[in-house]
């Protein structure tokens, strides 16, 4: 049996968890530099506010509601994630973490299984403060479908105590994990509107024209496990970007950020013990101001033999950058990709260079005092010293759980 | 530690005292906070002292407890009354009835004072 547990609202909910005097009022998280809504509370929800909102334009009807906005504190995010994976992983036999705040756990078949999951939701709430729902089927598809039923509900749902042919019929396509739109728009002129459609697609024709992805949806659908992955692969490629909260025109700002987002998917890298065969460098300037001039570029390296080494990729990047730069721009984002990506210890030797036993100790360092002390303790010097072109985020709450200037107070 | 000849203590070392492992139970569900005010001076905690909370533990008379009242988190002792009614006590501030209004999070087992 599969559980998904998904938290409700996950930002907004942590956000709530260390401020009692937020109950019941609307809460919103706004997205990197304080653009877009990306989370509401169910009151903010309720009252007509909805994710992708400007914030500039819901500002003034949030604080008439009693409503109040936070910027993203990721810092605090990541730490109740960690905590509630932590609690997830003492109370099931396996959890595979999907994203931030969503698992799916896996049990073996059980009587009172329904029971257990309410358990498990009780467990994570007390806990944590963090509301959860737990959809559970027999596949994943089915029980993300089961936890978007739940939420209607006391939180809890498995498929086996309703009438799913029923529940799929009034449940949209175009809403079911792994149709994205393209293949929604698809399936609506050939007649498949909603999950019941999909259910009954037949499957030499999902296979035909839904790639196997699409396939193995429908066969999810009809109860039988075919979606991979009990053991996430690391990643392929790694990107590291994000818009400047101002447009941005001097190189030396651009050579800093490039560093920056580098050093960052560098981290990543590592974190996975991949190498990067290739790094690839984007400019790009605000194409949303038809005023500005526009420009949009981008440059890939090879990088041979396949490369781990911060001081050296970090390098590409800012050279990349440079190619690329041209006077007279105000630019909005640049991105650094790392692609091509293989573990670091079964790469293949170059036959021409050897590596360097002195930048693998350097960098083996590296990774432990930011290890121990935290990422970014080391950075690089390129990227710059308090930059004023780094994420707005002026609505940020302290990082409760891991400051010890922040933590909560009792009176 | 390499020395000339094999050191007697050998095979007897113990690890070193970690004060996670004796005032953190359950990592998870611990949280660290800041006393404010004298209600609880009577049991020996005071204004600036770190809580160490635990929301998984059971509260029980006698625990001092964290809880939300009156939209802020509030450090008590959790009292029973003879007739069975719970409320929360401190010193110099009003006794709380434990009702809808009041919710216990956490019951905290250590509190931690930086000596003047």
């Amino acid at each position: 049996m599969i559980l998904h547990v998904d938290c409700n609202s996950f930002y907004a909910s942590c956000e709530r968890a260390f401020r009692p005097d937020l109950a019941g009022r609307p809460v919103v998280v706004l997205s990197n530099n304080d653009g877009i809504l990306v989370a509401l509370s169910r009151e903010a929800k309720a009252a007509g506010l909805a994710r992708g909102d400007a914030y500039f334009q819901v500002r003034d009807r949030l604080a008439a509601i009693g409503g109040v906005a936070f910027s993203s504190n990721y810092t605090l995010y990541a730490d109740m994630s960690r905590r509630i994976h932590d609690i997830l992983t003492g109370l099931a036999p396996a959890v595979e973490p999907y994203s931030i705040d969503e698992s799916f756990l896996f049990f073996p078949p059980l009587e009172g299984i329904a029971e257990v999951a309410r358990g498990i939701k009780r467990t994570v709430e007390t806990e944590t403060g963090i509301p959860v729902s737990i959809g559970i089927a027999r596949t994943k598809t089915l029980s993300k479908i089961a936890n978007k039923l739940a939420k209607k509900g006391n939180g809890v749902l498995s498929v086996e105590e309703i009438d799913l042919d029923a529940a799929l019929a009034v449940y949209p396509a175009a809403d079911v994990w792994g149709i994205g739109p393209r293949y929604a728009a698809f399936l609506t002129e050939r007649g498949v509107r909603t999950a019941l459609d999909l259910k009954r697609y037949p499957p030499e024709l999902a296979r035909k024209n839904l790639t196997l992805k699409g396939y193995g949806t429908v066969r999810e659908l009809n109860g039988v496990p075919a979606v991979d992955a009990l053991v996430p692969k690391p990643k392929q490629n790694i990107v590291s970007s994000r818009s400047f909260s101002r447009l941005v025109g001097t190189l030396a700002e651009l050579e800093e950020a490039a560093a920056e987002y580098c050093l960052e998917a560098v981290l990543k890298l590592r974190a996975q013990r991949s190498a990067a065969a290739a790094l690839g460098v984007s400019l790009m300037t605000n194409r949303f101001r038809e005023d500005l001039p526009q420009y949009r570029n981008s440059v890939v390296y090879g990088v041979a033999p396949p490369s781990a080494y911060a001081p050296a990729l970090v390098k590409l990047a800012i050279r990349g950058v440079r190619e690329l730069y041209r006077p007279g721009y105000r630019y909005q984002k640049t991105m650094v990709h790392l692609l091509d990506l293989a573990s670091d210890e079964r790469r293949q030797a170059d036959l021409f260079t050897e590596e360097d036993p002195r930048e693998r100790a350097l960098m083996a360092c590296f990774d432990r005092v930011n290890g121990r002390y935290g990422p970014h303790t080391l950075f690089i010097g390129a990227q710059g010293i308090g930059k004023d072109w780094s994420m707005k985020r002026e609505l940020l709450s302290p990082a409760y759980t891991t400051e010890p200037e922040d933590l909560p107070e009792a009176r | 530690m390499e020395t000339g000849f094999p050191s007697p203590a050998q095979g007897y070392e113990g690890k070193p005292l970690d004060l996670n492992a004796l005032f953190v139970r359950k990592p998870s569900s611990t949280y660290f906070m800041r006393m404010r005010g004298r209600a609880l001076e009577l049991v020996g905690i005071r204004d600036g002292d770190l809580l160490i909370a635990d929301r998984s533990l059971a509260p029980k008379p006698e625990s001092v407890v964290i809880a939300e009242y009156g939209g802020e988190f509030v450090c008590r002792v959790l009292k029973k009354a003879i007739g069975g009614a719970y409320r929360l006590t401190g010193s110099g501030v009003p006794p709380i009835d434990v009702d809808e209004g009041v919710s216990i999070v956490a019951v905290v087992p250590f509190s931690v004072r930086r000596l003047p």
